[in-house]
């Protein structure tokens, strides 16, 4: 660990865990971002591994991870059963590395909620269904969380979707990327979830009939305002990434 | 050849393979203390006053150093040879801040947690002074980053900000340039780049039973840290014992004494033993790094297509300090010169300080910064004047049974020697390339569609070590077994050298490597080598393991000889045998000449200083496809085919290659240090800073055209930093083809490429 953590408690539940939280006080499970980040203001680890599930089920009817399964359980476990899911190639963007991937849970991963995560762009866009505990047991959208809460279940539907599109556009394959989108035909309408080096995933969503370029021009550039400037592209240029993101995406479904 | 040549496994494969405890940080650490450096947050500035108070004040923390605690002493952190040619403008703590990372104090403790801690605690006031970020700016500015003080030296003009500076000439360029039937002139730009060993920096000091400072150090130059380590802590270089085990990578980054002296400050201090290693965030910030230069080439031709006049023009930006600010330019001046024929060469070139980091030795050390730009502006002189930039190339290359005469007017900071190259395999290189990238088909074809192939190519050239400074030398004795311990000062930084110099004493001794027990790098107990850098292992070091070898295996035949008591006789299958037929094996002389007959240890020793330095040569080719949308470059391909020499082992060797590629390719793409407006580094992880991994890399095809270099051992020259030379300018010249787009700027990112699409209006 590191020289401010001084103490690692146990609680006997999620909702004992969940009342522990303050801004020393803070949730462990896989700990792959918290050793990462080596804040000095945090004094106290709550380890909930043991209280959250590891496992993953998945059907055709429903997905249902639960928060303690590492990355790496999702891929064991979903690649033989369907190996063109798409939340598997984001896995591999959004954590590259096989050992991290061991380590890493979806609980965090989702806790952590980084918008230039493919998976978060992804369950964003799949509208995937959090349990959440809190002083009581409820289930929310993912797009709505905000935060409050220590998840126990992340569940999506494929059945209720016709199809999902994934773009991710990164300098190089193992980098974070700069833009990501990801879309879902459902019905008779497209729905379209923007990340990357931006605060917040954005979504947007149109009847299939209405979806044409100059939309995509029109979100991209209300997306763009999230996004921040770095070295590796302007705002100009990450609005211009964002609307191709778009035009392939819908394209394609 | 029964050993050279061949495929052999790594003297050190089965061990590494293993896990076994072979780095610096693999041994039990009981009683060491850690230690931790404090770093300047401000770019420049005085320290007014520091109040260790509170950090002493915790139970765990035995001392903290800070300049306060030295008197000033001046040196270089640059690993050269002595005098070195780098300003001595460094000392082991700065009262002066030059960058953000500066050394402010050093914290040692009994666990790193509590060191932390203390670094926290730790109240440092400082008097903020004007800062210079862009070396553009910094010539001649009123804010002088190292104003003249007793002790320095070596600074080419403080006052001027100018750490090193280079003027040479040779003929008359601007007549040359006057006579031309066309010139051409392109400025390019490479940015700072960090060698990222997967090893960061790391150094554990204890003081043995007699009172000895041992260094365990992640180095490339032991003998260096050992010097240094003395003049600076003021002992003599006796008291001290340098320790390099297997090293995580270096890539020049470990030519340098870094945190040596500080943890062996820590141990005389304390009396007790120590353990320094930089975070990967210290790595980005308080290591090392690639120069960033900025290269004007102006380039006179005629009709025939012949250079008349080459101007090369060099602004480099060294950071706060100063190590290798002269040679680094130097180097990107010396081995681009040494390409192309010119009657007429000029070379200016300002190493310049600013309040970043210090850069420092980078694989190529110099040569990619000077190659992007030279192999580059070929390529637009070839475009411009419509010309296949092969046959362009062609026409210019020095050929063998030519002097380079650059090469004798710049060499390690002083006068050169005279290189007349006697191996060029520069054509065969090219043209196996062309074959392997489809050359002719790719260039040529239409380009069209939102995703469009190119290809282009570069062709470099390096060195073979610094001829009349790097020097290697060997110990060879015999075991009555048949083995032989090969004893010797070369650096082995994960590259393989101690498997290819084995196999060069495997190959005299008419052996098999497993023959050959290797010793390396530990200065009480291998004799002295100047390092591994500047390409010279093999080369140098190799010509003083065969030297070595070779009065070994004279010395065998001699005692064969007078154990069998014969006049004559010869040396077969580890046999001497003599012409009646009488043999005696390598196992029985040994034993023979310990115990029994005409008693002595067979053994050798020899050192070697190369007076020569044969460049080996590279042909680059890159296949790219541009997404004309976006700007996006996915490399396809990459073919690497290298001149050099005899290869002494073609694993080892095609390793270098696919090793050096990404590194390459980095800088082509996707690599750059980035500062915030105060000079704060903003990239200082992987998550930020984008190196080629192995899910990034294209297809690479390595390979090596044979050349027969007579200076060289066995025919050998370098390989080491050759091949990340020409994967930069030939991705930039793939683009080019691709889509129209010129970058002229390293990382040649999305966003340029984009705007430069949209200029074109394609």
């Amino acid at each position: 660990m590191w020289y401010s953590i001084n103490k690692i408690i146990k609680p006997d539940s999620l909702k004992e865990a969940y009342s522990l939280q303050n801004k020393t006080r803070v949730l462990f499970s896989g700990g792959s971002y918290l050793v990462a980040e080596k804040n000095p203001s945090i004094q106290s680890l709550i380890d909930i591994n043991d209280l959250v599930g590891h496992g993953v089920t998945a059907s055709m009817e429903g997905i249902h991870i639960d928060a303690g399964a590492t990355l790496q359980t999702f891929l064991d476990t979903v690649e033989s059963i369907n190996s063109e899911c798409r939340l598997l190639k984001g896995i591999k963007y959004s954590c590259p590395s096989k050992q991290i991937r061991n380590q890493r849970t979806f609980g965090g991963e989702i806790g952590k909620g980084r918008p230039n995560s493919e998976i978060m762009v992804f369950l964003h866009a799949v509208n995937a269904e959090l349990t959440v505990i809190m002083e009581t047991e409820k289930t929310v959208s993912i797009r709505d969380w905000n935060g409050d809460g220590i998840i126990t279940k992340i569940s999506y539907f494929p059945n209720q979707i016709d199809g999902i599109e994934l773009e991710r556009f990164s300098v190089l394959d193992s980098a974070p990327a700069l833009v990501i989108v990801g879309a879902i035909k459902s019905g008779d309408h497209f729905e379209f979830s923007i990340g990357g080096s931006s605060g917040t995933i954005q979504t947007f969503s149109c009847r299939i009939e209405e979806w044409s370029e100059n939309k995509n021009l029109a979100w991209a550039k209300e997306a763009v305002n999230a996004f921040v400037a770095n070295h590796f592209g302007s705002l100009e240029y990450k609005e211009k990434l964002i609307a191709t993101a778009l035009q392939r995406v819908g394209e394609t479904l | 050849m029964k050993v050279v040549g061949q495929k052999t496994r790594r003297v050190d494969g089965l061990s590494l393979a293993k896990g076994k405890a072979v780095f610096a940080d693999d041994m039990p650490k009981k009683d060491f203390l850690f230690a931790k450096i404090l770093h300047s947050p401000i770019a420049h500035g005085k320290i007014v006053s520091i109040d260790k108070s509170k950090a002493l004040a915790l139970d765990g923390i035995e001392t903290i150093l800070s300049h306060e605690d030295f008197e000033p002493h001046y040196f270089t952190t640059a690993g050269q040879g002595y005098p070195e040619p780098s300003p001595r403008d460094t000392s082991m703590f700065n009262k002066t801040m030059r960058f953000v990372g500066d050394r402010v104090a050093v914290v040692a403790g009994t666990s790193l947690e509590v060191v932390e801690e203390a670094l926290a605690l730790i109240d440092v006031k400082y008097e903020e002074l004007p800062a210079i970020f862009d070396m553009e700016d910094s010539l001649d500015n009123e804010t002088v980053i190292h104003p003249g003080k007793d002790g320095f030296s070596f600074l080419h003009d403080a006052s001027r900000n100018i750490a090193a500076n280079i003027n040479e000439e040779l003929g008359d360029v601007q007549k040359g340039f006057d006579e031309s039937d066309y010139v051409f002139e392109g400025t390019y730009y490479t940015p700072y780049a960090q060698q990222c060993s997967i090893e960061p920096h790391i150094t554990l000091t204890w003081l043995d039973e007699n009172d000895r400072l041992i260094i365990r150090t992640a180095t490339q130059v032991p003998y260096h840290v050992r010097r240094v380590v003395a003049e600076i802590l003021d002992i003599p270089v006796g008291k001290i014992r340098v320790i390099k085990p297997r090293i995580g990578g270096g890539f020049g980054g470990k030519q340098e004494i870094l945190n040596e002296e500080v943890c062996s400050a820590v141990t005389l201090d304390t009396g007790k033993p120590c353990r320094l290693e930089y975070t990967r965030e210290e790595e980005f910030y308080a290591a090392r790094s690639r120069h960033p230069q900025k290269v004007t080439y102006k380039i006179g031709l005629n009709k025939d297509l012949m250079m008349q006049s080459i101007d090369m023009e060099i602004l480099q930006n060294c950071g706060g300090y100063g190590p290798h600010a002269l040679t680094v330019m130097s180097v990107s001046a010396s081995k681009t010169l040494a390409l192309y024929r010119a009657p007429n060469v000029k070379v200016t070139a300002n190493s310049v300080y600013t309040n970043l980091p210090p850069a420092g030795a980078y694989r190529g050390y110099g040569a990619p910064q000077g190659y992007f730009a030279l192999e580059s502006i070929m390529d637009e002189i070839a475009e411009q004047l419509n010309v296949d930039p092969i046959e362009l190339r062609k026409k210019n290359y020095f050929r063998e049974g030519e002097e380079v005469p650059i090469a004798k007017v710049l060499g390690e900071g002083r006068e050169g020697f005279p290189v007349i190259l006697q191996s060029n395999g520069i054509d065969a290189c090219i043209d196996r390339g062309r074959e392997l990238i489809d050359w002719d088909t790719l260039k040529n074809e239409q380009k069209s569609g939102v995703f469009r192939r190119g290809v282009g190519m570069a062709t470099v050239a390096q060195a073979s070590g610094i001829a009349g400074i790097d020097m290697g030398s060997v110990f060879i004795k015999m075991n009555e077994d048949g083995s032989f311990n090969l004893n010797m000062g070369a650096t082995d930084l994960g590259t393989g050298s101690d498997t290819a110099l084995a196999q060069i004493a495997a190959e005299v001794l008419g052996l098999p490597v497993e023959k050959i027990i290797v010793i390396s790098s530990d200065t009480d107990t291998t004799p002295f080598d100047t390092g591994a850098y500047a390409s010279s292992t093999t080369y140098v070091t190799g010509a003083a393991v065969k030297k070595a070898a070779e009065d070994v295996l004279s010395q065998i035949l001699e005692q064969g000889k007078k154990i069998l008591e014969v006049e004559e006789a010869s040396i077969v299958n580890n046999h001497v045998v003599s012409k009646d037929g009488k043999s005696i094996s390598y196992e029985d002389i040994c034993i023979k000449s310990f115990y029994t007959d005409h008693q002595t240890q067979i053994q050798a020793v020899a050192s070697k200083v190369s007076y020569d330095s044969p460049p080996p040569y590279n042909a680059t080719f890159a296949d790219v496809t541009v997404d004309t949308e976006t700007g996006f470059v996915k490399v396809n391909k990459i073919v690497s085919i290298t001149d050099s020499g005899q290869v002494i082992n073609p694993q080892m060797s095609e390793g270098q290659a696919e090793g050096a590629i990404p590194q390459s390719l980095g800088m082509a793409l996707s690599e750059h240090m980035i500062f915030d407006d105060k000079g704060r580094p903003i990239n200082t992880d992987f998550e930020n800073y984008h190196i080629f991994t192995s899910i990034d890399m294209p297809e690479i095809i390595a390979e090596f055209v044979h050349t027969d270099e007579p200076t060289g051992p066995y025919g050998a020259k370098a390989v080491a930093e050759i091949p990340i030379n020409g994967p930069a300018p030939a991705v930039a010249n793939a683009i080019y083809n691709a889509c129209g787009v010129r970058i002229r700027e390293c990382p040649i990112t999305p966003e340029k490429v984009l705007n430069g699409i949209n200029q074109l209006n394609i």
